[in-house]
C-alpha cells in the first residue's frame, strides 16, 4: 500500500544569479514499512528531496512543481498550519548532526515531550511518561535518568538516539532519516542502524534514508532510489540495483566504493570530472561528460525514464546490465613492495593532555589518556593504516610524529634525520623535510586567502632548499603530478572542489619530498566518486617516489584497500598490528572483529549475513580508562584476569601481534578471502 | 568528447608500453579533466567588487562619503570665504541665508558653508588618524593576546575588560585634562582609548585562526609562530579589520564631535563640526535654525554611511559570499 507518492517533484532556489532547480521531476512511491534508499553524490537533491516533503526548505527555495500526496492530500499545496500538523506527527525527520539538532539548554525529557504536547494536546505529566517510553523504545540506557539530563551531558550516538525519539513520539507513518548515522562511528552506527531497523517493523512506518554511504544503502534498505543532479536515474529493489543496475552512474558509483573483502592494492574506478551546474540549463543526458557510455544522442537529448522490469525504472539510452567488470591485471599491476626496511619506529609513546579547570590558578590533576604506551614501526615505501573509533588516540599519535604535539614520554625514531642536537624550531624544520601532513578537512587546510601556487610553494618557502625558478618548477611538477591544470596556481582554494583541494593538500605535503606522509583521514569529507580518484593518486604517488604513508581513517575499506600493514587502536593502546591481509580475514582481537562486523558493506548478501558479534554500549572516557584491558568493558570475551591484568602485545603469526588475554582462534573467523 | 576514467587512461598507456609512473603521469595530462576543470573564471578583486556593488546601500554611502570628502579638501579651493579674520566677520553675525552667505553665518560671523567645509577638515583628519592609531594598537594587541593564550592572554583581556568597564566620554575627558588638547594630543588620546574594543574582537579572530588546520599546516611544514602570525592569520582577519576601521572611523569622528560639543574639541581658531553644533545649538533658541541643520544633517548622515560600508566590506571579504 503507498502511503507516501511524489509526483514529478521540482524544487528550485533562488540564487543570486540565476533559479537553481536542486530537484527535477523526480517521483517515488513509498509504501508502508518500506525503507527506500536515496543515494547519490553531495550536491545531487536528496537531503532537497526530504526537506521538500517536509516543506522545510531554506528560506531561498520553494516547491515549484509536482505534488506530494500523503494521506490523501497533497502536501505541496497544504496551507502552513495545516502542514504544521503533518510535520512531526504523521512524518518525521531525523536530522544529520545530533550535536547541533538539539536545545542545549532544555533537558531531555522535556524535548521529547514537546511535540507530544503540540500534536496530541497531552499534559506534561503523560507527555512525559511517552517520553520515557520511546527512550526505552530506542533501548537509551537508563532512559529515567536521561529525561532530566542535558544534550552536552550526552555522547553522540546517545543524542542520536534521542533524535530518533522525538522523531517517534508521536508514532509517525512515515519517517524521513537525512543521512542519520554519517557523524557517528561505525560501531554505534550499527546500533542506531539495528534500532530503526526493529522500529520499522515494530510500527510499520515506512523510512526513507537518505545517505551517500553504498553499505547503509545494501544492508538496510528494501528499494533504493539513485539520483544524480536533481534527477532520479535508477530505481530498483535493492538486490536488483546491485546485481543488474543498468544506469552508468549507478554502476560507477559501485564500483568507486571501497569494499571490505577487497583484494589490498586493488584499483578503484572513479568518476571523472564534477556534477553538473544547476544553475545553468543542460542539454542531453546530465551525466553524459562523465560517462564511459556516452554517446551523441546523450549529449543531444535527454533520456526518459524507462521500465526494465517490475518496480525497476531507469533513464538511459545506453545502459549497462551489471556491475563494472574491473580489470584485475592492473590490480597486480602495483609492485609487490620490498618492505622490509624500518622508516619510522614508534616505541613506548604516551601522550597525557591535562584537564585544566575553570579559572587559571586551578589545576585539577586529572590527565585525559591519549595515547598510552604504543609501539610500532612503518617500513619504508609502505602504507601503515591505523584506525580505530573517533577518541581513540591515532590522530595524536599522527601529530605527535609530525611534530605539532609535544611527546609526554617514550621516542619516535626516524630513520635519517639526527635532530637531538638542533634547537626547537631547526628541529621542526628539519622533521618537516622527511615526514608531512596530509590533512582531512580540504576546506579548512588550505588558507583561503592565499592562491594554491603559493599554498603549495609555502614549504619550499619556509625550508628553503630551492631557488626561486626550481620552486616554480617543483610547483609546476606537482600539479602534475596530482592532475590539475598548470592554471591552478594562480587560482584560490574557493574556485576548487572538494577533491581538486585535497589534491592540492596532497601536492603541498609532497612538496619538500619527504620519505612519509601522514594522512589524517585524507577522504573522508569527500564523496566516494571523488574519493576514488584521491586513493588511487596516493597509490600511483607511492609507487612513483617510494613513500611511506601513515593513513589515519575511521573508515576500514579505505584502510583495507590502501593499507599493507593495520593496527588497530582502542582508547589510546594499540591492540592488534598486522598485515592488513591477514588482520581482515582473521582478526586476532574482539575489538578488531567488531569493529569488521559493524561496517556495512556495499555487497547486499555479504552484508545481510554477518550481523553477529556486535560491538555494544559507548566507548569509555579516555581521563578514567578501565583498569587492565581498556575494551574489556564492551568485550564478549572479558573475564576476571581482564580486569586485574593488562595483556601485553604477543606476537601470534609472522608479524601478526595482538593485545588479548584470550584471541581469537585463528580458524573460527576466516571469511573467504576471494 | 568522452573522458576516459582514471584507469581506463592508464590502461591504454599501459598497452602502449610505456609503464607505471610515466603512463599515470601520461593519463593525468590526457585526461587533465581527471581532477575536472576549475570553476570561476574571475579574479579575486572583480568578485569582491561584485560583492559590494551588489549592496546598493553601501554604494550609495560611498558616494556620499567621497562627496563629504571632496566637499571638504577640494571645496575650499572653489568656494571662497572667511573663516579666519574675525575683525572682519563681525559685521555679519548670525545672518541668515542670503546672497553671498548661501548656508547663512555663524555667532562670529563666519560664513556656514565655509564653515562646514573648514570644520570638516579637521575632523576627518582628526578621526582617521585617531582610527588608524587604535585599529593597528588593537590588531596588534589582540591578535598577540589571541595567539599567545594561556594567562598571558587572561591578563591582556582583563586589563581591557576594566578599560571597557570605564565610560569612554569619562576617559577621554580625564586623559584630556591630563595632556591638555592640541590638535596632536586630540588624535593621541582618540587613538589609545578607542582600541579596546578592536582588541577583543581580533583576539577572538586570532584563536580561531590559531586552532585551524591551516596554520596548524604550517607548523607540519617546519614554519614558525611570525609566518602563521603574518600571513595566515593577519591576511585572515582583513575582513574584521576593514569593518572596525570603518566603525573607528564613525566611532573618533563621533567622539570629537562629542567633545566639541562639551567645548573640549580643537580650540579656535580652528573648529571641528562638535563645535559649530554646540553654538549653533545656544543660537537655536534665537531662530538661527541655519547653525544646525546643515551640520547636524551632513555629520548624521555621513556616521551611517560610514556603517554601511563597513557592512559592505565584511561581505567583500567574506570568501563564501563570492562563490554564489
Amino acid at each position: 500500500m503507498t502511503i507516501l507518492s511524489i509526483k514529478n517533484l521540482r524544487t528550485s532556489f533562488a540564487m543570486r544569479a540565476a533559479d537553481v532547480v536542486a530537484v527535477d521531476g523526480v517521483s517515488i512511491d513509498i509504501a508502508a514499512g518500506e525503507c527506500v534508499g536515496i543515494v547519490g553524490e553531495s550536491g545531487c537533491g536528496k537531503t532537497t528531496t526530504g526537506l521538500s516533503i517536509m516543506r522545510l526548505l531554506p528560506k531561498n527555495g520553494h516547491v515549484s512543481g509536482g505534488q506530494i500526496f500523503f494521506d490523501g492530500k497533497d502536501l505541496a499545496t497544504l496551507s502552513e498550519k495545516e502542514m504544521r500538523s503533518v510535520r512531526g506527527n504523521s512524518i518525521a525527520l531525523i536530522p544529520q548532526d545530533p550535536m547541533t539538532s538539539l536545545n542545549p539548554v532544555m533537558r531531555i525529557g522535556d524535548q521529547i515531550a514537546e511535540g507530544y504536547i503540540i500534536h496530541r494536546g497531552a499534559s506534561k505529566e503523560e507527555a512525559r511518561q511517552r517520553a520515557l517510553e520511546v527512550l526505552r523504545m530506542v533501548e537509551m540506557p537508563m532512559p529515567e535518568e536521561r529525561l532530566n539530563q542535558f544534550p552536552h551531558e550526552l555522547s553522540g550516538g546517545l543524542r542520536q538516539r534521542v533524535m530518533i525519539a522525538m522523531a517517534l513520539v508521536c508514532e509517525p507513518k512515515v519517517l524521513i532519516a537525512d543521512e542519520p548515522t554519517t557523524a557517528l562511528d561505525v560501531t554505534i552506527q550499527a546500533q542506531i542502524l539495528d534500532i530503526l531497523d526493529g522500529l520499522r517493523e515494530k510500527l510499520n512506518m515506512a523510512v526513507i534514508l537518505i545517505t551517500h554511504d553504498m553499505g547503509v544503502i545494501a544492508s538496510r534498505t528494501d528499494r533504493v532510489v539513485v539520483m544524480y543532479a536533481g534527477k532520479v536515474v535508477e530505481e530498483a529493489d535493492t538486490k536488483t540495483l546491485f546485481t543488474r543496475m543498468n544506469h552508468p552512474y549507478t554502476q560507477a558509483l559501485l564500483a568507486s566504493v571501497p569494499k571490505i573483502d577487497n583484494i589490498t592494492g586493488g584499483r578503484l574506478l572513479s568518476i571523472p570530472g564534477l556534477p553538473p551546474d544547476l544553475s545553468k540549463e543542460i542539454v542531453g543526458c546530465r551525466f553524459a561528460p562523465r560517462c564511459t557510455y556516452a554517446t551523441d544522442q546523450c549529449r543531444t537529448s535527454e533520456p526518459e525514464v524507462v521500465d526494465a522490469s517490475q518496480g525497476h525504472r531507469f533513464a538511459c539510452f545506453n545502459p549497462t546490465n551489471g556491475p563494472a567488470a574491473v580489470d584485475v591485471q592492473i590490480n597486480q599491476a602495483r609492485k609487490a613492495i620490498d618492505a622490509t626496511k624500518p622508516l619510522l619506529t614508534v616505541s613506548n609513546l604516551v601522550k597525557e593532555f591535562p584537564i585544566r579547570g575553570a579559572s587559571i590558578f586551578r589545576r585539577t590533576g586529572l590527565k585525559v589518556s591519549a595515547v598510552a604506551d604504543v609501539n610500532f614501526e612503518v617500513r619504508e615505501g609502505e602504507t601503515f593504516g591505523l584506525v580505530g573509533e573517533s577518541g581513540c588516540g591515532k590522530t595524536t599519535i599522527g601529530r605527535l610524529i609530525t611534530g605539532l604535539e609535544e611527546v609526554t614520554s617514550g621516542d619516535i625514531n626516524f630513520a635519517g634525520t639526527n635532530v637531538d642536537g638542533l634547537k626547537k624550531g631547526a628541529r621542526r624544520r628539519a622533521l618537516a623535510r622527511n615526514r608531512q601532513m596530509m590533512f582531512q578537512d580540504p576546506y579548512a587546510s588550505l588558507d583561503p586567502r592565499k592562491r594554491v601556487g603559493d599554498i603549495i610553494r609555502e614549504p619550499l618557502e619556509i625550508q628553503k632548499t630551492l631557488s626561486k625558478t626550481e620552486m616554480d618548477e617543483r610547483v609546476d611538477q606537482l600539479l602534475r603530478e596530482v592532475g590539475l591544470p598548470l592554471a591552478a596556481a594562480e587560482r584560490y582554494p574557493h574556485e576548487f572542489s572538494g577533491g581538486q583541494r585535497q589534491r592540492v593538500g596532497l601536492a603541498r605535503s609532497l612538496a619538500l619530498e619527504p620519505k612519509l606522509v601522514i594522512a589524517d583521514e585524507p577522504v573522508s569529507a569527500l564523496d566516494v566518486s571523488i574519493q576514488a580518484q584521491i586513493l588511487n593518486l596516493m597509490q600511483d604517488l607511492q609507487e612513483a617516489r617510494g613513500l611511506s604513508y601513515i593513513l589515519i581513517s575511521h573508515d576500514l575499506a579505505v584502510v583495507r584497500y590502501i593499507a599493507h600493514r593495520i593496527g588497530v587502536m582502542y582508547l589510546g593502546k594499540l591492540v592488534e598490528v598486522g598485515p592488513a591481509e591477514e588482520v581482515f580475514s582473521a582478526p586476532r582481537h574482539h575489538y578488531t572483529q567488531g569493529l569488521l562486523n559493524a561496517v556495512p558493506n556495499a555487497d547486499v548478501e555479504g552484508s545481510r549475513e554477518r550481523r553477529g558479534g556486535q560491538i555494544q554500549g559507548e566507548l569509555p572516557s579516555a581521563a578514567n580508562p578501565p583498569s587492565g584491558c581498556r575494551f574489556r568493558t564492551r568485550c564478549p570475551a572479558a573475564a576476571d584476569i581482564c580486569a586485574n591484568e593488562e595483556p601485553t602485545m604477543q606476537e601470534i603469526s609472522n608479524g601478526h601481534t595482538v593485545a588479548c588475554h584470550f584471541p581469537i582462534e585463528a580458524a573460527v573467523t576466516i571469511r573467504s578471502a576471494q | 568528447m568522452t573522458f576516459p576514467t582514471d584507469w581506463e587512461a592508464e590502461k591504454m598507456a599501459v598497452m602502449d608500453g610505456q609503464s607505471g609512473h610515466e603512463a599515470a603521469l601520461d593519463a593525468f595530462a590526457e585526461a587533465a579533466n581527471s581532477a575536472g576543470d576549475v570553476r570561476g573564471t574571475e579574479r579575486m578583486w572583480q568578485q569582491m567588487l561584485r560583492v559590494f556593488v551588489s549592496n546598493k546601500l553601501a554604494v550609495a554611502s560611498l558616494v556620499y562619503v567621497v562627496a563629504i570628502v571632496l566637499f571638504c579638501f577640494v571645496g575650499p579651493f572653489f568656494y571662497h570665504s572667511n573663516q579666519t579674520d574675525a575683525s572682519a566677520s563681525i559685521f555679519n553675525v548670525n545672518l541668515p541665508p542670503q546672497k553671498g552667505f548661501p548656508l547663512g553665518t555663524d555667532y562670529l560671523g563666519f560664513d556656514i558653508l565655509g564653515r562646514l567645509m573648514f570644520a570638516g577638515q579637521s575632523s576627518l583628519e582628526l578621526g582617521f588618524l585617531a582610527a588608524m592609531i587604535s585599529l593597528v594598537v588593537g590588531v596588534g594587541y589582540g591578535v598577540f593576546s589571541g595567539y599567545v593564550g594561556g594567562w598571558i592572554d587572561s591578563l591582556l583581556m582583563r586589563f581591557v575588560d576594566v578599560m571597557l568597564s570605564i565610560p569612554g566620554l569619562f576617559l577621554l575627558l580625564a586623559t584630556i585634562s591630563l595632556f591638555g588638547r592640541s590638535k596632536v594630543l586630540l588624535i593621541l588620546v582618540l587613538g589609545f582609548t578607542g582600541w579596546f574594543g578592536d582588541a577583543r574582537l581580533l583576539r577572538g579572530e586570532a584563536i580561531a585562526l590559531r586552532d585551524r588546520e591551516f596554520a596548524q599546516a604550517v607548523r607540519a611544514m617546519g614554519g614558525g609562530s611570525g609566518r602563521i602570525i603574518w600571513r595566515h592569520i593577519l591576511p585572515n582577519t582583513v575582513s574584521t579589520m576593514m569593518t572596525v576601521s570603518t566603525f573607528a572611523l564613525a566611532g573618533s569622528i563621533l567622539a570629537l564631535t562629542s567633545l566639541g560639543f562639551l567645548g573640549l574639541g580643537i580650540p579656535l581658531p580652528e573648529t571641528d563640526w562638535g563645535a559649530m553644533i554646540q553654538f549653533g545649538s545656544d543660537n537655536f533658541q534665537i531662530g538661527c535654525w541655519w547653525q544646525v541643520y546643515p551640520v547636524c544633517g551632513l555629520f548624521l548622515v555621513l556616521i551611517v554611511s560610514f556603517n554601511y560600508i563597513g557592512d559592505a566590506m565584511r561581505d567583500m571579504f567574506e570568501v563564501r559570499l563570492r562563490e554564489r
